[in-house]
């Protein structure tokens, strides 16, 4: 599979998790409801929106791990001189993990979307939850956190002048997945609108 | 009935009328108090007859008959599913996938200094005897080498201290080293070694060193290998080295095949005879 098809198979999930979470996600109910029940109010639409994200966000994470894990075989998978190279940044052993605990940060990503993905199957199932309001504000507060990741990594890509597009695709996922965890708190807050 | 009422939890089953007790609805009734009773609720149940109770809980079940395909017993078991230990099974084992397609798929190799690890980085400038230049470590690997393939070139790196008394005794011996497992030596079949020597200054009263002594000390010793300078101990640190001198031999796709801390017995020409491959072997 080529690496321009793989990649689309986790970017295009995420930019459609991040329509369906964004204000404009709102269109949809129309023409999908019919096919998706979930779709039909808002709190489901914001649920599917994230749970797609989230998905995506947490298979482009693992993609990142074993590829620094092969990179450090001494394989090489997207190697080359122009500015789109995730090898430089992958295969580096001092970026690629957190300065803190030595994680990779592939790692990290997957463990923050099986979070993500934690709080949606938790909310989907039983939206008043005792710890709803709770999880909620957690998603919120580890997408935000996850600003601050992204940024730190981005100032890697801007250092090593490479760009790796299976990152910018977690990156992406993040920033949707805060978008979604936003919305979906302003809409906890109106009880009439989350208990439809 | 003339019979006492229990209110706990435990005893909601004792509260069963004797002829009823094979009746399922029964069974049910008493389970569903006892859970009210469990939570706390006993100044409902307190309130309320066991008559009306009972009537009451044969309206509910009859209405949730209505709305579910499903008997009594599966909308209690449906009803105590916990959408946390759902969600973390679902979660767990999603994240449980993911890295066992890793593990299975993947064979990651560590950066460091034991043997079988991917040798780190050497950084700062090299030199070659005509000037000091940036020293690429890594354009010495190819990654993609496969073991016993004797057009690979292996690398031997000391680290030293041209202060260190026992780096001036080996230095003769060590420059021998790089002539005799040369391609350039018609006498050595085996793939070529390329020798280096990263020249660092020692935290020791009287260890002063610089580019000028290290120049000199290549020369003296007639070495045609590169010195790299790390007088500010920068890749000692990196390679977690005690002491100089210190060898490392490192295959040709960088990982580390010997290093002398793990073979305080064997010098570093045994350790090439019997490691590189040869062309006869």
């Amino acid at each position: 599979m080529s690496s321009n098809l793989l990649l689309a198979v986790y970017l295009l999930p995420t930019l459609v998790g991040l329509f369906i979470v964004s204000p404009f996600g709102g269109n949809l109910k129309s023409s999908l409801a019919e096919r998706f029940p979930s779709l039909e109010t808002a709190r489901g639409q914001l649920l599917s929106g994230i749970q797609l994200i989230s998905l995506a966000g947490f298979a482009v994470s693992t993609q990142t791990l074993w590829i620094s894990s092969k990179i450090s075989e001494g394989g090489s998978f997207c190697s080359s001189t122009s500015t789109f190279s995730c090898d430089d940044l992958l295969g580096n052993n001092k970026l690629n993990v957190d300065p803190v605990l030595g994680l990779s940060w592939g790692l990290i990503g997957m463990a923050v979307f099986a979070l993500l993905l934690f709080i949606v199957f938790v909310l989907k199932q039983d939206h008043n939850h005792p710890l709803a309001e709770r999880m909620i504000s957690m998603g919120v507060l580890t997408t935000g956190i996850g600003i601050l990741v992204v940024g730190l990594l981005v100032s890697y890509e801007i250092q090593e002048e490479k760009i790796c597009l299976y990152c910018t695709t977690a990156h992406i996922a993040n920033v949707a997945a805060l978008v979604g965890f936003f919305r979906l708190r302003k809409l906890h807050e109106d009880s009439s609108e989350w208990n439809k | 009935m003339g019979k006492k009422e229990y209110k706990d939890s435990i005893h909601q089953g004792d509260n069963i009328e004797t002829n009823t007790v094979n009746d399922p609805e029964a069974i049910i009734d008493a389970y569903e108090r006892g859970k009210s009773a469990s939570k706390g609720k006993k100044s409902d149940i307190k309130s309320s007859s066991k008559k009306e109770s009972k009537a009451t809980s044969k309206q509910n079940r009859s209405s949730r008959n209505k709305n579910s395909p499903y008997g009594n017993s599966q909308n209690v078991t449906k009803s105590n599913k916990s959408p946390v230990g759902s969600a973390l099974i679902k979660v767990m084992s999603l994240f449980f996938i993911g890295i066992m397609i890793i593990a299975f798929t993947a064979n990651p190799i560590s950066v460091g200094t034991s043997e079988g690890q991917r040798a780190p980085d050497i950084e700062g400038k090299f030199y070659n005897g005509s000037g000091w230049s940036e020293f690429d470590f890594g354009s010495y690997f190819n990654t993609s080498w496969q073991e016993g393939d004797v057009s690979g070139q292996w690398v031997v790196i000391e680290f030293m201290d041209t202060d260190c008394p026992y780096c001036q005794t080996s230095a003769e011996e060590y420059g021998q080293f790089a002539n005799t497992f040369s391609v350039n030596n018609p006498e050595w079949n085996g793939a070529h070694v390329n020798f280096l020597a990263s020249a660092t200054e020692l935290s020791i009263q009287g260890h002063d060193s610089d580019r000028a002594e290290i120049e000199k000390f290549r020369s003296d010793y007639s070495h045609s290998f590169p010195y790299i300078d790390d007088i500010d101990q920068d890749n000692m640190e990196e390679w977690g080295i005690p002491g100089t001198p210190n060898y490392f031999l490192i295959q040709p796709d960088g990982i580390i095949a010997w290093s002398s801390s793990e073979h305080t017995d064997e010098k570093v020409s045994d350790a090439i005879v019997r490691l590189v491959p040869r062309e006869s072997a």
